[in-house]
């Protein structure tokens, strides 16, 4: 598994095609945050697909970039934001069919949203290891690569990000 | 899914709740096919001489043109994010000046008298890196004196006496990522970053009086960092070297100053006996070196729940029985004479332990540390009764499979 600024290097080397495999990494992380802010899966499908445009067109002005996720992240929020600030929109975006088959209503159910509310409230590297653990479906190994972590310090911030968003919960 | 689910479960159901769609990588990638990121022309782009950002701020008149200039930048970046450009000519300066640094002596100034509560001396490498620092605190902050290299810190107590010695990977990079450890250079990279990205604002006052350092004020747009919010950056014109950072959080509407770190001694030699201890312990000073001795008890296949509540457990059995010196290597490795001499003798009985508390506050150099509640049954002067403890418990320092008890505190 490559990792993030492995895709980075190559990208900017003109292999465009290496961005397709950020895409497909960060997606359901971007999504997320797109979905904490604008409610629902077809509100956050142009915010979307504008954070990883706006993340290609910046990507030579990241200069660390072991921080891709997190910058990621930020244009993620600010995108959102844009489009909720855009409201109401005349024209649906388009959605796949398998997302719509999936969230026909386009909302996540009570316990999703308070879950994912939780998940965007922790501390910024426990929020990317959980986003690409459970949202991305990487295993630990992967994410520690992804990440350049050791496998014992994403271990660690799974657990305390569990302990954390049990706490979050609870209290809600 | 319900609330009682373990978590992990939920997280992946939630996961694909979120759901992916199979347009997207198409999508983005048909939209992305005609931009070409050119890394020459970002260069351009962030040279001093084309930043239309570069803010110098003299006096009220251009300082109110600037403020204007500012919050439409602001305001433009939102929406043109691509176009955003990180300004930060002096930065860039103050980062170039720092290139052969070798060492540095720093001042950290808190608490209500703006006392000094730290000193740190750095050596680094040639490319700029940390290799040995030395931290003495005051006596306000317990007086300890850390001496920390790549494979070895020792954590000096002259008042217990002791020297503890470890090499712990979270322990190193809660160091490196110290604010004052990390060193003026470091700050002002971590800012020009923090600036790209849009989360910091910058602004530069350099007045025409050369005897005036630059001031460099950077506020957090967001939440801040675990630091402040907001930081002023007093920058020497000739040398370009910060001499002060002075903090402040955002408190009631305004900001307030919180604290502040001096830099001097750029690039004067440290004797290299202020890294070696060796000098300064006492021939009877107790040692603990974590590497190769075992404090605590071995975790094996307890959970993070269960370990601590053993190591109470048999922490007040030692004491029972008078086992002192598995008592002290249970309690941090600690010598057997602070039991025998304090109130262990007087523990007769186990009445409870535990369960554990996750306390509010996550413990940055122990992540795991928790608090593990314990009533005992002591006999003193003829007289039964019952006392209630609360121990910290944790991993110990450059042996994350064990745990130990760090401290406790009687509850009556």
């Amino acid at each position: 598994m490559q990792t993030d600024a492995e895709l980075i290097k190559a990208a900017l080397d003109g292999q465009k095609e290496t961005f397709a495999e950020l895409v497909r990494r960060y997606e359901r992380p971007v999504r997320a945050i797109a979905i904490s802010i604008l409610g629902d899966h077809h509100s956050a499908q142009d915010a979307v697909q504008d954070t990883f445009v706006a993340g290609y067109q910046n990507l030579s002005m990241l200069r660390n970039r072991t921080s891709f996720g997190p910058w990621l992240m930020t244009i993620a929020r600010r995108c959102a934001l844009d489009w909720a600030n855009r409201r109401p929109r005349a024209n649906p975006p388009e959605m796949s069919a398998a997302a719509a088959i999936e969230n026909p209503d386009g909302r996540l159910d009570e316990e999703n949203e308070a879950l994912l509310a939780a998940v965007v409230e922790l501390p910024e590297a426990e929020r990317q290891v959980v986003m690409l653990r459970y949202f991305a479906g990487h295993s630990v190994n992967q994410v520690a690569e992804a990440l350049e972590r050791s496998v014992g310090t994403v271990t660690k911030q799974l657990s305390r990000a569990h302990k954390r968003l049990r706490k979050i919960l609870k209290e809600s | 899914m319900t609330a009682k689910e373990p978590i992990e479960s939920r997280l992946e159901k939630l996961g694909r709740a979120i759901g992916s769609d199979e347009l997207l990588v198409s999508n983005v990638m048909g939209r992305i096919g005609s931009i070409k990121v050119d890394q020459k022309k970002f260069a351009e782009l962030k040279s001093p001489d084309v930043s239309g950002l570069r803010r110098f701020i003299m006096n009220p008149l251009t300082r109110l043109a600037a403020a204007a200039v500012i919050i439409i930048a602001g305001v433009l970046s939102i929406t043109f994010l691509h176009k955003s450009v990180a300004p930060a000519y002096a930065l860039e300066q103050t980062i170039q000046s720092y290139h052969g640094m070798r060492y540095l002596h720093t001042k950290f100034f808190c608490c209500e008298n703006d006392a000094v509560a730290k000193e740190f001396w750095f050596e680094f490498d040639e490319s700029g890196r940390i290799k040995k620092m030395r931290i003495n605190h005051s006596e306000w902050f317990g007086g300890d004196v850390y001496v920390w290299t790549e494979n070895e810190t020792k954590s000096w107590d002259p008042k217990r006496n002791s020297l503890m010695i470890f090499n712990d990977e979270i322990y190193t990079s809660r160091v490196l990522g110290m604010d004052e450890v990390k060193g003026p250079r470091l700050i002002v990279e971590h800012l020009y970053d923090q600036e790209e990205k849009g989360l910091v604002e910058v602004e530069i006052d350099e007045t025409s009086n050369k005897a005036e350092p630059i001031v460099l004020t950077a506020t957090y747009l967001t939440e801040g960092d675990r630091f402040c919010d907001r930081r002023v950056l007093f920058i020497d014109k000739s040398t370009k070297f910060v001499t002060k950072i002075e903090y402040y959080v955002f408190k009631e509407g305004k900001y307030t100053y919180s604290h502040a770190t001096e830099y001097f001694n750029y690039n004067v030699p440290i004797d290299a006996n202020m890294f070696n201890l060796a000098d300064e312990i006492l021939p009877d000073t107790h040692i603990i070196d974590t590497r190769t001795q075992d404090i605590g008890l071995a975790q094996g296949n307890l959970t993070d729940e269960e370990i601590p509540i053993k190591v109470v457990r048999e922490f007040i059995e030692a004491l029972i029985a008078k086992d002192y010196a598995k008592a002290g290597q249970i309690y941090g490795g600690r010598p057997p004479a602070e039991f025998e001499q304090d109130w262990a003798r007087q523990v007769i009985r186990l009445i409870s332990v535990g369960p554990v508390v996750q306390p509010e506050k996550l413990h940055k150099i122990h992540p795991d540390r928790v608090l593990v509640p314990c009533t005992i049954e002591i006999e003193k002067d003829g007289q039964i009764s019952r006392q209630s403890h609360e121990f910290f418990v944790a991993t110990v320092v450059g042996r994350r499979d064990r745990w130990e008890i760090q401290s406790s505190k009687s509850l009556k």
